[in-house]
């Protein structure tokens, strides 16, 4: 386990979120921690799924953050599908 | 001994130039503290500013003025003046007390290095008044401030603030060092005089007077006003500066600075100036939009003065500039009020039916964009869900201007192309900008900002213990009772307002 630092964009979202996470996190509890701090809070929720973008690629929820190659301090982008 | 008219005298103790001959120019002006762009000692001679002062006047002036404002200062602290105030305009005068002290006392500094490396004797005696100038007005602002004491305890903010590593803090200090204190005479001479305080120091205290007289913030009205005819006088140095530059060949030097420290001092009075004109001026005291006093101030006035001194327009002005005027200054309130524990004031939320209205009217469109997440904030308000109007989380912090990267509200509201942060990698670390100026910025000297961590880097490095929220605000100097809450009491949430 390891523990890193990421850069975390919600559309509608007010602001870039730092948001600490583990390289065994699955995508999908990374998107969710990310809702968390976003959704209800500055965008009202939505009955869609959530996506995460890693370098414009959309990340399969069920991989891994080491799986998939994110790094300290990337931006992983989340929006509604 | 007979008096002489000013006439027959001033330009002879004015202008004491000469030419070295016990010791080498390089030695009595080195090129860290007044960088010489190419420039002979003899081109500097010509240095000219329009408004001239004897010291005798400046102490009439100034006596006259200290006499005046303190008097005013005297009378208002014993009336119940300060109690009547709206608590939103209490919030603008807070923040301005905790910025102004230090931010003019390090202006002092820049002014001392022109008083003595400046490479014209007309403008070494004129940076002398500055010096005097920024020192009044640190003490001043203290002065004030110190009498508000007992009625309102996070005053001490004042002299407290420069000296915590509250984000605030970081970022003001990160600007006026940059601009006025580390940098040579020649720099500073651009940079302080012409770009911050003919342009938004003028901005600042003529709109922050208008809504303090009009919000009956009498005392609050004389202090900016009085301090503001100070910074008219030593702005001048700015453009005599600027006209030598590009008399001898270096606009390029002079465009550079310009562009450089107009966009440092747009990031910070955006959020100081902005939010406190827009949002924190009660509604029915406030004369002008922020939008407009820049419309006035600085898009059209300081633009013809920059024109004027043989300059163009920032190379940023009509993609990011003028679009940002839209936005940025909506985007740091609700990111103050949503950050609201980490201030030492309480910001107020403005945001009654009839505020709204108001904000739609001054900028068209904004119940459609920022009035989007407040909406999400007043249904949890109203659902009594205040713990999630609160962030859970750091922002990224910008590594050029230390303000928060507020791009995915930029992007919501239709200004900025992408909402994500943009990116410099260097030396294996990744630097975050909020702008492509800041990006700009550092970019032209990478090795002067890389060293520097934001709040956030120092999260991550591990500075912060612990590394909670609790931890965070420790760090920064705040207290529990200190720190900022809704300044109504969430009154504008009601159905009702």
């Amino acid at each position: 386990m390891s523990a890193i630092f990421i850069r975390a964009v919600f559309d509608g979202d007010l602001m870039v979120r730092l948001i600490p996470i583990d390289d065994t996190d699955s995508v999908a509890s990374v998107a969710e921690a990310i809702a968390h701090q976003a959704v209800g809070t500055m965008v009202f929720p939505q009955d869609r799924p959530i996506g995460v973008w890693h370098d414009e690629n959309l990340l399969d929820p069920k991989d891994t953050v080491g799986a998939v190659g994110i790094a300290p301090m990337d931006v992983l982008r989340v929006a509604y599908v | 001994m007979p008096r002489l008219a000013r006439s027959d005298w001033y330009d002879l103790t004015r202008d004491m130039n000469w030419t070295f001959s016990y010791v080498d120019e390089v030695d009595a002006f080195p090129d860290t503290m007044c960088a010489k762009f190419g420039l002979s000692a003899e081109s500097w001679w010509s240095w000219d500013e329009p408004y001239k002062i004897s010291y005798r006047e400046y102490v009439h002036n100034q006596t006259a003025k200290e006499a005046s404002v303190y008097a005013v200062n005297s009378v208002v602290t014993r009336s119940a003046t300060y109690e009547q105030l709206d608590p939103g305009w209490k919030s603008a005068a807070l923040i301005h007390f905790s910025a102004a002290p230090f931010t003019e006392y390090m202006a002092g500094f820049g002014e001392l290095r022109m008083a003595r490396f400046g490479r014209a004797a007309a403008w070494r005696n004129q940076a002398v008044y500055g010096v005097l100038d920024e020192i009044r007005h640190a003490q001043i602002h203290l002065y004030f401030s110190y009498q508000l004491l007992g009625k309102e305890p996070r005053v001490d903010w004042a002299n407290k603030e420069q000296h915590t590593n509250n984000w605030g803090a970081i970022a003001n200090r990160s600007e006026i060092e940059d601009l006025a204190v580390a940098s040579d005479a020649v720099s500073i001479g651009v940079q302080l005089p012409f770009s911050l305080e003919t342009g938004f120091t003028n901005l600042h205290f003529m709109s922050l007077a208008a809504d303090a007289l009009s919000a009956g913030d009498i005392d609050f009205a004389s202090l900016v006003a009085s301090v503001q005819t100070d910074e008219a006088r030593h702005a001048q140095q700015g453009g005599a500066t600027i006209s030598v530059l590009v008399a001898n060949g270096r606009k390029d030097v002079a465009q550079r600075l310009v562009d450089v420290s107009f966009w440092r001092g747009w990031r910070l009075f955006s959020l100081l100036t902005g939010v406190s004109t827009d949002y924190y001026t009660p509604l029915e005291h406030r004369g002008r939009s922020f939008k407009e006093f820049m419309n006035e101030w600085i898009i059209k006035q300081f633009l013809d003065q920059i024109r004027e001194v043989g300059l163009e327009k920032p190379w940023y002005w009509d993609e990011h500039f003028l679009t940002e005027v839209d936005w940025m200054h909506h985007a740091y309130h609700l990111g103050l009020w949503y950050l609201r524990p980490t201030l030492w004031w309480d910001p107020d939320a403005g945001m009654s039916v009839a505020e709204r209205d108001w904000l739609e009217q001054k900028y068209p469109g904004w119940n459609e964009t920022f009035g989007k997440p407040w909406d999400v904030i007043t249904q949890n308000v109203r659902e009594g869900s205040v713990e999630r109007t609160v962030s859970e989380t750091l922002p990224i912090l910008c590594n050029l201007c230390n303000l928060a990267v507020l791009t995915p509200v930029g992007y919501l509201a239709g200004k900025l192309e992408s909402p994500e942060p943009l990116t410099v990698e260097r030396d294996g670390r990744k630097y975050s900008f909020c702008s492509a100026p800041c990006k700009w910025i550092f970019t032209q000297d990478p090795d002067r900002y890389a060293g520097h961590l934001t709040l956030a880097d120092r999260f991550v490095a591990g500075h912060i213990q612990p590394a909670t929220l609790e931890g965070v605000l420790a760090y920064m100097g705040i207290s529990l009772p200190e720190s900022g809450n809704d300044a109504t009491g969430y009154s504008w949430a009601q159905p009702s307002v």
